[in-house]
């Protein structure tokens, strides 16, 4: 509201002020009076985010300690013992498959050893069959005398049939034993040529997962630090709107004494005054009161303005750093959309691992079982050499008898004793034959023997590892899938925390419209003080007065803030800070206690 | 149980925040809105501390103290004055009256915390 040139008379001023004073205060007052639902309301919903902020702060904090901490140091140590046993097993395994592979190969040429003692001994039940009949002719020649030696050809007959039987079932066996040997070798190196690739591919990928896990134990230990970063930031946003809020009493106690300053100078508005003498005076202090407290007043409108903008902004603040976190974790959980984790990739490669640990097993079962066969076939086979040393010992009597019996024939035995050395020579190398027979295959019992079973310990205690690895492998995979599940529902937790935030922050920041208010109507309350100084200053200028005047307002500042606007208006009309308005500046300044400036002790 | 606060203020905003700040850190609060409600209450309740406005209608700050130093239940209590007011000369009366401390507003809620876990030992 401006003045018109033929209003500018002191009376019709002073009416028009008055005028401009009257709906001033009525809005001051209602400034000074009405607001505080306004801020009561901020307070509650600020209470409300900050409990909610808190709630999340304490999900992401279970979130990183699900992924870090005890609980996942606990994972890797026993991934990393699981990985040392199963490379020491693995270890155990590829050279128990080395050795019996060996054993295998040695017992094939020890078999084919057993050939030519074997063709002798076979040969030999030729020679018999020969003895036999030519004893049983020169038996004929000799008539009644010549009868006993039918019965020494038939235990020569007999004894034939028996080194027949026997070499035959010895090597037949031999025959099955190499069979055996051959084929299984195939399917043991094929195992271990599977088994080395796999065993490589898997303890490489434990080891990556060992790796990714000490990499998510490092990244949530650092998401950890930045949770606890939030949540003091969020602590500090907090201190800054309470400290914010109470601008508001502030503010309202400002007003009131711009209200009182402004009610005393209503009388002299309505007074009778002239440009000259007491009513002149009087125009000057109606001035010298408006530009005081146009001044309080937009600077209390402008602290409120800011402390509200600081509310609004730190409620902001507070939603903008929980995203943050979240955005933060989501990352580091790899969520993405598919929701798929790294928690599926470790527990894959897990399962890799115990797949290995089976196929081990099984290898393990597969090498057993032909090395028991192996031994089984060797002792059938052994059990004969005894038969085979038995028959040496037999020929080696019959010679014996074939001699006697020729020489008690005389001359007409002649042919006879013939046979009877040559039998006797028969028996010499039987005897030769078996015993390398049965040398040779007392070796092949004794190097299947020592490899029958699967490892250190022999299969029971192989078995047994491999099952407590196993067992032990699937509590971790069990492990590490409920820290997935329980990872992914916090995530979930978490994001539909920082929505609900975050919509209520904009919901109630939108909202917050009090201040733009306050300062719409104090800005009408200066634009009115300013033209009323204005006129009053055009009509009277700033006088001499003034520094009395000032003096006389300071002392009703009770405000530190009062008292600094009070004195910069003094030092714009040249008035420097006389001892009262020095000191009353002063008074709050220069009483430092260790909780702040504005706090004291007594 | 945390110790019981009084905060006494005529301006509810500030009653709110002063209540928020000390339940954030475990302390209990019973609230009035002004020196003569403050002083109605502490008649039957044992506090541990009382936090007060200086400017309230009915009975202000310094009244309230004077009124509280008088009691027989809350006589000894520390009081700390929370107020816009920041003269020298209101902060000797109220130490005259008996209060422990004078806190200028706006507090920090930190500061509020340190000098109520300061006075109360």
């Amino acid at each position: 509201m401006t003045l018109s040139s033929n209003d500018n008379q002191p009376g019709a001023s002073q009416n028009l002020w008055a005028s401009l004073l009257s709906s001033s205060l009525q809005t001051l007052r209602q400034l000074a009076g009405t607001t505080e639902r306004e801020f009561l309301q901020i307070g509650t919903q600020m209470q409300g985010i900050y409990q909610k902020a808190l709630k999340l702060s304490d999900t992401a904090h279970r979130l990183v300690e699900v992924a870090s901490g005890e609980y996942l140091h606990g994972i890797m140590t026993r991934l990393r013992q699981v990985l040392q046993d199963m490379e020491k097993y693995l270890e155990q395994a590829r050279f128990q498959n080395s050795a019996n592979c060996g054993t295998l190969a040695a017992v094939q040429a020890l078999l084919q050893k057993v050939v030519p003692p074997l063709e002798g001994v076979k040969k030999m039940s030729k020679h018999l069959y020969i003895f036999e009949v030519s004893i049983k002719v020169e038996s004929a020649y000799l008539g009644d005398t010549g009868s006993e030696f039918i019965n020494l050809a038939m235990d020569i007959k007999k004894l034939s049939q028996q080194v027949k039987e026997k070499v035959k079932f010895i090597d037949d066996h031999r025959l099955k034993l190499i069979g055996m040997i051959t084929k299984n070798s195939l399917n043991i190196n094929a195992v271990k040529s599977t088994q080395e690739a796999k065993v490589g591919l898997t303890l490489d990928g434990t080891a990556a997962s060992l790796s990714e896990l000490e990499s998510i134990n490092e990244r949530f230990s650092r998401l950890g630090g930045e949770v606890s970063a939030v949540s003091t930031e969020n602590s500090r946003s907090i201190s800054e709107i309470v400290q914010s809020m109470q601008f508001h009493d502030i503010y309202r106690q400002q007003v009131e004494h711009v209200v009182e300053a402004l009610e005393g100078v209503v009388p002299a508005c309505q007074a009778d005054c002239h440009g000259e003498g007491a009513g002149g005076d009087l125009i000057g202090q109606i001035g010298d009161v408006c530009e005081l407290q146009e001044a309080q007043l937009q600077f209390a409108s402008s602290e409120l303005y800011s402390a509200v903008s600081s509310i609004v902004m730190h409620l902001r603040d507070i939603g903008l750093q929980q995203k943050k976190i979240a955005r933060d974790i989501c990352e580091q959980t790899s969520a993405d959309a598919s929701e798929s984790s790294f928690i599926e990739d470790l527990s894959g490669r897990m399962s890799s691992v115990a797949d290995l640990l089976i196929a081990c097993a099984e290898s393990n079962t597969v090498m057993a079982g032909l090395m028991q066969e192996v031994t089984g076939t060797v002792a059938e086979i052994t059990n004969f050499v005894s038969d085979i040393e038995e028959i040496g010992n037999e020929i080696v009597q019959i010679a014996q008898n074939a001699r006697i019996k020729a020489s008690c024939t005389g001359k007409q035995g002649a042919s006879l004793s013939v046979l009877a050395e040559e039998i006797g020579q028969l028996s010499n190398n039987a005897v030769q034959r078996t015993d390398l027979i049965t040398r040779i295959l007392t070796e092949v019992d004794t190097a299947t023997r020592g490899t029958s079973g699967g490892g250190e310990g022999g299969d029971a205690a192989c078995g047994e590892k491999l099952a407590v690895m196993k067992a032990e492998l699937d509590q971790i995979l069990s492990t590490l899938e409920s820290m997935g599940k329980d990872l992914m529902s916090l995530l979930s937790q978490i994001r539909s925390q920082v929505d609900g935030l975050n919509s209520e922050i904009d919901r109630i920041t939108d909202g917050i419209c009090v201040h733009e208010m306050i300062k719409a109507k104090a800005d009408a309350v200066v634009d009115d003080l300013k033209t009323i100084v204005m006129e009053a200053r055009s009509i009277k200028p700033a006088s001499s007065k003034f520094r009395d005047d000032l003096r006389q307002m300071a002392e009703r500042y009770t405000m530190e803030s009062e008292r600094r606007i009070h004195a910069d208006i003094a030092r714009k009309h040249g008035i420097h800070a006389a001892a009262p308005l020095a000191h009353a500046v002063a008074d709050s300044c220069g009483n430092a206690s260790e909780f702040g400036d504005n706090v004291d002790l007594f | 149980m945390g110790k019981m606060i009084m905060t006494a203020d005529d301006s509810a905003s500030v009653r709110q925040m002063v209540a928020f700040t000390l339940k954030q850190n475990g302390y209990e609060v019973i609230e009035a809105v002004d020196g003569q409600d403050a002083l109605t209450k502490l008649a039957s309740k044992k506090i541990d501390m009382l936090l007060t406005d200086l400017n309230m209608p009915k009975l202000d700050g310094i009244g309230l103290i004077k009124g509280v130093r008088q009691s027989s239940l809350n006589k000894f209590i520390p009081i700390v004055m929370l107020t816009t007011e920041s003269q020298d000369g209101r902060k000797a009366e109220g130490k005259a009256a008996g209060a422990t401390g004078w806190i200028v507003k706006p507090f920090k809620p930190e500061q509020l915390i340190a000098v109520v876990k300061k006075v109360l030992g």
